[in-house]
């Protein structure tokens, strides 16, 4: 085996490839002639799309570019037309990605949305804490302690209509004509 | 979507792929071995090179129109739902070569005998033969070794362009030329052929 340095081997290697290559070209260029027909079919077929999608790119290049004319006449007075003056329906038609000022535009809406939703979480949860507060502090400083309202004896109690109160016999005013008439009565009965 | 490129830049793709038609056709042709297929597989790589990249710089194309072909190619495979005739080629396609299949060959000795009988190699045999014997070879290249090879020497991309063509690194490029040239030596060397 002979000692060839890896570079002349590659060397080698290339150039008996290139050969092959070489040889493959010339058959490339002798196809028959109606495979070549065909692939020159296939590759006017392929350029007729492109036509095709160029005459429909036509009327909406054109509508844009009069959309972006209206857009700098309106603005003239207003500084310079950039594409952030321009409402996004009348900004340009391309595949660049979006300014980063109307990806901001688009999320605000979004960021204000969930600010308030928050918001209206924290006062409700506030409010919450506030009436629980606003019950214990009334059980607290009440005179019956906690643990009677937990009392089912209690709670019945509570329940049952209270009896309307029958006054008593010492609040009644002394009736002075009564006391006389009950001693005239009296002093009858002894003497008799 | 891209944007529809002016008349000039549909000249020039005119012009590209009138220059690359014939060389894609037969590359095809050689991993599908059905010419209706390759030629129905090149439509379809010029047609989606058109309307996806026909407003990109000229010199993308080359490079772009190589990996649509690849991609082509392996969609028909998968199209054909016959992966037990082509799982050869296709796991080719997904694998590395993993064994030196030509242990034992002494190519740098082969090669040198090519070079040194390079010239005068039509003698014994016609030119169209030799081509039709050399294309039989390429096509029984393993398709990954096939595809390096041709990318690499027929349609001249750097080992950088080809790796990225293929997907893969430029060590297996480099692998897969070598072990192609070396299988494509051997056995034109066993019919009598030299180049």
């Amino acid at each position: 085996m002979d000692n060839l340095s890896d570079a002349r081997a590659e060397a080698l290697e290339a150039r008996f490839a290139l050969r092959v290559g070489a040889r493959l070209h010339e058959g490339a260029t002798q196809l028959p002639h109606d495979i070549s027909e065909r692939l020159r079919v296939a590759r006017l077929q392929a350029l007729d799309g492109l036509a095709a999608a160029a005459r429909a790119a036509e009327p909406a290049r054109v509508a844009v570019a009069a959309a972006d004319a209206v857009g700098q006449i309106q603005l003239a007075g207003a500084g310079r037309g950039s594409d952030w003056s321009l409402a996004p329906w009348q900004a340009p038609l391309h595949d660049d990605p979006l300014p980063w000022r109307w990806r901001l535009a688009s999320v605000l809406p979004v960021l204000v949305l969930v600010l308030g939703l928050w918001g209206i979480h924290v006062w409700h949860k506030q409010a919450q804490v506030q009436a629980t507060s606003e019950v214990d502090m009334a059980l607290l400083t009440d005179d019956l302690p906690p643990a009677a309202y937990a009392d089912p004896g209690f709670a019945e109690f509570l329940r049952q209509p209270s009896a309307p109160e029958q006054p008593q016999a010492q609040d009644l005013p002394l009736q002075v004509d009564d006391l006389i008439q009950e001693a005239l009565e009296l002093s009858d009965r002894s003497r008799s | 979507m891209s944007s529809a490129p002016s008349p000039d830049q549909a000249a020039l793709l005119d012009d590209f792929l009138k220059g690359v038609e014939r060389r894609a056709f037969k590359r095809t042709a050689y991993a599908v071995r059905d010419d209706d297929a390759a030629l129905d597989i090149v439509q379809d790589a010029m047609i989606r090179l058109v309307q996806s990249y026909g407003d990109r710089p000229a010199t993308e194309w080359p490079m772009l129109f190589q990996r649509i072909l690849s991609n082509a190619t392996l969609d028909w495979f998968r199209r054909q739902k016959v992966r037990n005739a082509v799982m050869m080629n296709l796991g080719d396609f997904e694998a590395e070569d993993s064994d030196d299949e030509h242990g034992g060959f002494d190519l740098l000795s082969a090669l040198r005998v090519d070079d040194q009988l390079a010239e005068g190699a039509d003698d014994g045999a016609s030119r169209t033969q030799v081509l039709a014997q050399i294309e039989e070879e390429i096509q029984r290249l393993p398709a990954r070794q096939r595809e390096a090879f041709l990318l690499r020497y027929w349609e001249e991309m750097d080992v950088a362009e080809t790796a990225a063509i293929m997907g893969c690194s430029e060590g297996s490029v480099k692998t897969h030329c070598s072990r192609a040239v070396q299988a494509l030596a051997r056995a034109l060397q066993s019919r009598g052929i030299t180049l």
